[in-house]
């Protein structure tokens, strides 16, 4: 069904753009009431068949007249490009409409699918118990992953190693846990739903840039204030994890 | 049951505790304050962001005016900032650089803003339409201008600080030249291979870029060399001849009397016009300059003297009457044939031969008739569709740009939906058009491209990035919402929070309360600037608001500007979050025709004040939300940002203006017009919104095209994704060609990511492709120096 939302919605914007396009190109096949006065935004029609020479019939901010209709209709010239939009000058609108219905049935297919895929793989997870993290589990191994960092750097003597340690600790993180924890967006908003994934990422988002902050103060060897950031990485995770 | 614990290890010492304030070894630099704290905000770096983004403001300013030039500046402030702040002053912290290169960046990127729309003003004023109008340092429109583009810019920081946690926090966007700033601010804790990989990222660039922006230099030809720039279509066989007569009549000391006395008339009206700047009120002057203006219009009509151009003549008539030498006559300026330096063109890679039936080249191989098969490498481009034999109304040309295929590999997935909509307009819907009879048949389906970008792509590409926006926006309310609030609660102690270090931190954000008090301002300043420039609270509006009080109007037409600001500002940093493109000219051509239908199509100060306004405004929006990025991405604190950011906003326009009020008083001295074509400073983008203005008073915007547009993204934002109404609004609204650059490098991560894991395509792609967008940043900024250096 995704498959079918995605083509419907690329056939309707072309369908759509198409009828936009031609607003502003009324045929020549109206009736010279509904053209006589109007001001071409481009040139119309061509002088010669020579395909470098480029003189129109009419050129662009000439106000059209019976007798450059006639000319351009007798060069089969078809539409014409003017400055002024009129419904009644624009008889492709109906193209325009079927776009946008197009676009607006593509758009609700796609969410039902969106929601029958989030279910079937909820369901499926669930069911077969596949060896996933889920989110809560992805933080309290996070939360795990930065204590431990911090017991282990009491037991390092030497001020280089506890520093390349946080360097590569969080590097690591960021590749694992974090990385994993980002990529559960859409069942974490399927749960709580968008405000309640915006409150999570509040203190999430916290914890993170106070990992990063770890990393910067370790990478700059101002060991104090890595261990700081950890520490309040460490509480910011606490706080993600209620909110979840 | 409670058992005894074991007896401790014996002999092993315990660790010692750490300590945290032992003083590092001699000569090792320390990266914290006099009182141990981490170095962040500092006195050096406030001083190197504010010092190093006037020099570029300034520069750029100036660069923008003569070649149309400009640049964010962030890379480049961290890359100098990394030089000065950690190599020579040998304390910069990483954070530390980044506020230098957050304030940096923040004082620069006002000029693009400024330059786009202030100049256009001084061009009016040229061609009639806004007689008598001047800048000048005491000229009341002047300090209204510089007014009205600080209120911009604190509103354009006030505003998208609220969205920081949406775009930042929830939806991740990616902002890649900000990605690429992280990189470089971290390169020092990366290793030595992640930041090997990071240069070799940027001299690949380099070398990449160096054939595309070289040609920008140039000498003036020998004649010797004339056959060979012909050859290679350097210049034209025109230019060529021209070189040479000129080139007699140096040997000759002497020029035809025609040229000669058409130097003398142009020098003569120059000196009239400056005369009547400084008494626009006599008439008897008026007189005499609008006579010579006729008499030079007649002499440059003539087409036996059409192919010299006026400083040609200027040059020939001081030469003759002993003012000057006649090698002045072998400049640029006067038309002297000009000899590149060396670029991809000159590889000279041509299409093969293919005659036509009169035994000349075929219009198919040779379309600028110039009777040799054309060129398939230009100096920044691929014609790749022109080699595989593609129909020619399906560009299939490629940007050589560096930049472009880093921010393609650096948006990944995001950007392959820009790349789809690329594809869609420019392979199906172009060629579609043109098949069906849309286009002007003097257009060539090769045509075809750049006609369409101009008569509908860009037009319904608008209206897509507005009905898109609007529909995330709608979409976001539950996240926007939700972020308000927790910036309401900033500064308070969180009751429900569970731990103190929690509530006693630093607030994130900058309070509520201050940036209501911020912003209200700034809409204060702005109202005064619309007040009392131009046409001012006096006279009457011609536009939609024409029945109101003027000052009711001007002050709804303020608040219409600001919320519109807000909803532009959204915009612009959306799509440089998911993409690094930026529409600001499309929003600013927007603001101007918005407020010249609110106000009336004669009110162009008030339109292109408010434009202006915008334009900073969206600009600083972008750079914030770009730099809170980086922040976030090496650890800072986003308030501290946000704080420096607003309180040097106001610095960056006036540097513009005072900058542009200079250039135009010495091109008034040399040349009695003060920007524009006739002097140096040709604003090209300036221009731009001069045609746009002109298309406003004489109906030729499609408004209904806008429309339409807004409709269809509107509903593609109904879908599963919010901003796909942004993104393929996004992909109409650029040139194809760098969009099939960047898109090379969406494919590229997508790939990699593929073949060698998502962690090693991050891992070793983000450094190196950090490279890619510096290189080409630095290396374009260097030789713009260069050209600029040279006259």
């Amino acid at each position: 069904m995704k498959l079918a939302a995605f083509l419907l919605i690329t056939i309707s914007l072309c369908v759509g753009v198409i009828g936009a396009i031609t607003a502003y190109l009324p045929p020549l096949s109206l009736p010279n009431e509904q053209l006589v006065g109007l001001t071409l935004n481009a040139a119309a029609g061509k002088a010669t068949i020579d395909p470098r020479d480029k003189a129109p019939i009419a050129p662009a901010r000439t106000e059209l007249t019976p007798e450059i209709l006639t000319s351009l209709r007798d060069q089969g010239v078809e539409r014409v490009r003017v400055k002024e939009f009129a419904l009644g000058r624009w008889p492709e609108w109906w193209v325009f409409v079927l776009g946008c219905v197009g676009l607006g049935v593509g758009a609700f297919l796609m969410r039902t699918a969106n929601r029958s895929i989030a279910a079937t793989r909820s369901a499926s997870a669930d069911a077969v118990g596949a060896p996933r993290l889920s989110p809560e589990q992805t933080l309290d191994a996070l939360h795990s992953e930065v204590d431990s960092l911090r017991s282990r750097l009491t037991t390092m003597a030497a001020e280089s190693d506890r520093l390349s340690t946080i360097l590569a600790e969080i590097s690591r993180m960021q590749q694992t846990h974090i990385a994993s924890f980002l990529a559960a967006r859409s069942e974490i908003t399927a749960r709580l739903g968008l405000g309640g994934y915006a409150r999570l990422m509040d203190a999430f988002a916290s914890a993170e840039r106070a990992i990063n902050r770890a990393w910067s103060a370790a990478a700059d060897e101002v060991e104090a204030e890595s261990l700081a950031s950890l520490d309040l990485a460490s509480e910011l995770l606490v706080e993600a994890r209620h909110r979840i | 049951m409670a058992t005894t614990p074991p007896p401790p290890p014996a002999s092993t010492p315990p660790p010692p505790p750490i300590s945290h304030s032992a003083p590092p070894p001699a000569g090792r630099p320390r990266r914290v304050t006099a009182s141990g704290a981490y170095r962040e905000v500092t006195v050096s770096s406030i001083i190197f962001g504010i010092v190093v983004g006037a020099i570029m403001n300034a520069a750029i300013t100036y660069a923008g005016l003569k070649i149309g030039f400009t640049i964010v500046g962030s890379a480049i402030a961290a890359v100098l900032g990394f030089g000065v702040l950690r190599g020579l002053l040998r304390r910069g912290s990483i954070l530390e650089t980044n506020i230098g290169q957050t304030i940096a960046s923040a004082v620069n990127t006002t000029n693009a803003g400024v330059i786009f729309t202030v100049p256009v003003l001084l061009l009016l004023a040229q061609n009639g339409t806004l007689p008598g109008f001047e800048l000048r340092f005491d000229s009341l429109d002047f300090w209204m201008i510089t007014l009205a583009c600080i209120a911009g810019a604190l509103l354009g920081c006030v505003f998208i600080v609220p969205l920081r946690k949406q775009m930042l926090d929830i939806d991740r966007l990616r902002f890649p030249s900000a990605v690429a700033v992280a990189a470089i601010l971290k390169s020092p804790g990366a290793g030595a291979a992640k930041s090997i990989v990071l240069a070799v990222g940027i001299v690949v660039s380099m070398l990449i870029y160096l054939p595309v922006g070289l040609p920008a230099i140039k000498n003036p030809a020998r004649l010797d060399q004339l056959d060979s720039l012909v050859e290679r279509e350097r210049i034209t066989p025109a230019e060529a001849a021209l070189t040479r007569e000129v080139a007699g009549w140096i040997e000759a000391e002497n020029a035809p009397d025609a040229v000669i006395e058409r130097g003398r008339a142009t020098l003569a009206a120059r000196e009239a016009h400056v005369e009547l700047a400084a008494s626009p009120d006599d008439d008897s002057v008026q007189q005499r300059v609008e006579a010579m203006d006729a008499a030079l219009k007649a002499m440059t009509d003539d087409p036996a003297s059409r192919r010299y151009n006026a400083a040609l003549c200027i040059a020939a008539y001081e030469a003759s009457a002993g003012k000057g030498s006649w090698e002045r006559l072998r400049a640029p300026d006067t038309g002297w044939a000009m000899a590149p330096m060396w670029g991809y063109k000159d590889l000279g890679l041509r299409l093969g031969s293919k005659k036509a039936a009169d035994g000349k080249e075929s219009i198919a191989t040779d379309r600028d008739g110039n009777n040799r098969p054309d060129l398939v490498v230009v100096d920044d481009t691929i014609d790749a569709g022109r080699v595989l034999g593609l129909p020619d109304q399906m560009a299939f040309v490629f940007a050589i740009a560096p930049f472009a295929l880093g921010a393609g590999y650096l948006t990944g997935r995001a950007g392959l939906l820009v790349l789809a909509g690329g594809i869609l307009a420019y392979f199906l819907l172009n060629p579609l058009a043109f098949s069906l009879g849309y286009v002007p048949s003097t257009t060539r389906a090769d045509e075809v491209a750049g006609y369409a970008l101009g008569a509908f792509n860009r037009p319904l590409g608008i209206g897509l990035l507005l009905g898109g926006a609007m529909m995330g926006v709608i979409a976001s309310l539950p996240a926007i919402r939700e972020a308000i609030k927790s910036i309401g609660a900033a500064g308070k102690v969180a009751p429900n929070s569970r731990s103190t270090a929690v509530s006693n931190r630093t607030p994130d954000e900058m309070s509520l309360r201050s940036l209501l008090i911020i912003g209200g301002l700034a809409m204060v300043l702005l109202l005064v600037a619309t007040e009392f420039s131009g046409q001012g609270g006096a006279g009457t509006m011609t536009g939609w608001l024409g029945g109101l009080p003027v000052w009711l109007a001007r002050a709804l037409i303020v608040l219409i500007a600001a919320a519109w600001i807000w909803f532009a500002g959204i915009i612009i940093a959306q799509c440089t979050g998911m993409t690094d493109w930026s529409p600001i000219s499309g929003m600013a051509l927007l603001t101007v025709v918005l407020v010249m239908l609110l106000a009336g199509k004669e009110d162009v100060i008030s339109a292109v004040l408010l434009g202006a306004a915008l334009c900073v405004a969206i600009s600083c929006a972008s750079d914030m939300m770009a730099d809170l990025k980086t922040g976030y991405i090496v650890g800072g604190v986003p308030r501290r940002q946000q704080i420096l950011e607003i309180a040097t906003a106001a610095i960056g326009p006036v540097i513009t203006m005072s900058t542009i009020v200079l250039i135009a008083g010495v091109n008034m001295r040399q040349f009695g017009v003060p920007i524009g074509p006739g002097t140096p400073t040709v604003a090209p983008q300036a221009q731009a919104l001069q045609a746009v203005i002109t298309g406003v008073q004489g109906g030729e915007m499609p408004y209904t095209l806008y429309g339409l547009g807004a409709a269809l993204g509107a509903l593609l934002g109904l879908g599963a994704f919010a901003g796909l109404g942004v993104l393929v609004g996004l992909s109409m609204y650029l040139p194809f060609y760098y969009i099939l650059t960047y898109g090379i490098g969406c494919v590229a991560n997508m790939v990699v990511g593929k073949i060698k894991g998502r962690a090693w395509a991050e891992e070793w792609g983000v450094p190196f492709c950090a490279g890619l967008i510096v290189g080409e940043a630095i290396l374009a900024l260097v030789i713009n120096a260069i050209v600029l250096l040279r006259g």
